[in-house]
């Protein structure tokens, strides 16, 4: 572990890794996975972070599986770069993310996959409670080299108010033939009929609403490991809503 | 007693008027049967005692045991005892049956159930539809086959255990055996003392549950009441005799408001006595 010049800290997993963090403040981040060797890391942000920037460098056959639970208050930049320069290393990049009260996130992810097969998944879910804003954009970069790559993006935002603002940007940049990509997003208000049906059955609307938010959020919440964390994360959850 | 009760009743959905005066009392005890042509307001007004929030009350009132519940949302309506089982039950992805389930018990308990209890009331609502138990596992109502999702609902109705059922057309899209399934479990219903308002359109549910009457809604209103006779009428007949027996125009949106036929038993024999 070392700390660079720009105040990044510098990590090398030279050994299977399963490590949870807690981000409160701003913080420069970065992982280099050396050869086979695999990184399963749960983040949580929380309080006021405003920056967050989170590198990868993923070496041959190296595996990083990365959730992010965001539920920082105010400003937040964050943006995750991850470098897949050789050959069969795969990422996976699980975020979900609370926006509320005026706060104002922008969450960039890119992934740029130089080499063949490579491969790389990008999944991002966001609530937006009240006049909070939240802004997804996710580059996938395949480089024409990368033959055999594979890569799939997925954004979706729910809004809970009609002062909400929200957009995911899903982009692949293709510059090769032999590839599997997948890309979608969705943004929308929050389903009148689910909620309606909870509710017929004697949910309040704020407990239909967790459920609902729990749900969109799940694929993030379900990968957390630590039950106690998972436990916490949804007890908070639930609270903000 | 336990009553609902639906006065003069009138709703629009996006503007559009949908129920025009809707009145209709229903006692425990008692299973009304709600036909009416497509289209001309059964569901919306399941939807609407329900309290769906896009069906718009323009005036009138739905009373149960005497209090005007329209200010009240879907949730305080359910804990009053109203139940909806519904024709297209929603797909909630994420929320898996069994917490969804246990959330709608608690949230008319002051104490929380307890995980032995919950499961022994699961397991008996499951062998009664015949719901197979490892389902409630999955996601509420995903993937679930027609069959699935309709005993799902009357499964929820026998753990909710409300004063009244409003069940719209449980029975399409079952199989024979699922329809004998939901039917034993509505005739269990009725033993128990339930109001029932039920759509169906077919006459082989109401073999098993047996209305105490029939109501009839043309147009958005409450044309026609009859006694039980009515269900085989209707099944072999349709709607056309409203026209040629009691002059009630079967089409929508006529300016005039049609006189409301109400029959007693009498009246009925010596009108169909032809």
């Amino acid at each position: 572990m070392m700390l660079n010049d720009d105040n990044t800290l510098k990590i090398e997993v030279n050994d299977d890794v399963i490590e949870e963090i807690e981000i409160n403040s701003s913080k420069n981040l970065m992982y280099i996975v050396k050869q086979d060797k695999c990184l399963d890391l749960t983040i949580y942000l929380s309080a006021t972070v405003v920056s967050f920037k989170i590198f990868f460098d993923l070496k041959k056959n190296a595996r990083a599986n990365i959730v992010l639970i965001d539920t920082s208050k105010g400003k937040l930049d964050l943006s995750a770069n991850v470098i897949m320069n050789e050959e069969k290393s795969s990422f996976e990049w699980c975020l979900a993310s609370i926006s509320n009260n005026d706060d104002d996130k922008k969450i960039d992810v890119s992934i740029d996959q130089i080499v063949g097969r490579t491969t790389a998944h990008m999944y991002n879910y966001g609530v937006v409670l009240s006049n909070g804003r939240l802004s997804f954009a996710g580059v996938g970069k395949i480089y024409p080299r990368a033959n055999g790559a594979k890569v799939s993006q997925v954004a979706k935002i729910i809004n809970y108010d009609e002062r909400a603002f929200s957009s995911a940007r899903p982009i692949l940049s293709i510059d090769c033939d032999d590839v599997v990509a997948m890309h979608s997003a969705s943004v929308g208000k929050v389903d009148e009929n689910a909620l309606f049906y909870l509710q017929s059955r004697g949910l309040k609307e704020s407990d239909a609403k967790a459920l609902l938010t729990l749900a969109h959020l799940s694929p993030a919440i379900e990968k957390i490991k630590d039950e106690v964390a998972k436990e916490r994360v949804i007890k908070e959850i639930k609270e903000l809503l | 007693m336990h009553t609902l009760e639906i006065k003069d009743l009138h709703v629009s959905i996006d503007g559009k008027e949908i129920l025009k005066g809707v009145n209709l009392k229903i006692d425990e005890n008692e299973t009304v049967a709600l036909y009416g042509p497509n289209g001309h307001g059964k569901s919306t007004l399941l939807m609407t005692i329900m309290g769906h929030p896009r069906y718009h009350v323009d005036s009138g009132e739905i009373l149960l045991d005497g209090e005007n519940i329209l200010m009240m949302d879907a949730s305080e309506r359910s804990k009053k005892g109203l139940f909806l089982a519904m024709q297209m039950p929603i797909e909630v992805p994420g929320v898996p049956t069994a917490d969804f389930l246990r959330s709608a018990i608690n949230s008319r308990r002051d104490k929380p159930i307890s995980l032995s209890e919950f499961y022994k009331l699961l397991n008996e609502a499951t062998k009664e539809v015949n719901f197979p138990f490892d389902m409630v596992n999955r996601s509420l109502n995903e993937g679930f086959s027609g069959g699935e999702k309709k005993k799902n609902e009357i499964m929820q109705m026998l753990i909710l255990n409300p004063i009244f059922d409003l069940v719209d057309e449980i029975d399409s899209g079952l199989d024979v055996d699922a329809i004998n399934y939901v039917a034993k479990a509505l005739k269990e219903e009725q033993e128990k003392g339930k109001g029932i308002l039920i759509i169906s359109h077919y006459a082989r549910l109401y073999e098993i549950v047996k209305p105490s009457r029939v109501a009839i809604i043309v147009d958005g209103r409450i044309a026609f009441e009859g006694d039980n006779s009515y269900v085989e009428k209707i099944d072999v007949e349709g709607y056309e005799w409203l026209e040629s027996e009691f002059n009630i125009s079967l089409k929508k949106g006529s300016e005039a408001k049609p006189k409301v036929i109400s029959l007693g038993t009498c009246a009925i024999r010596k009108n169909r006595a032809k």
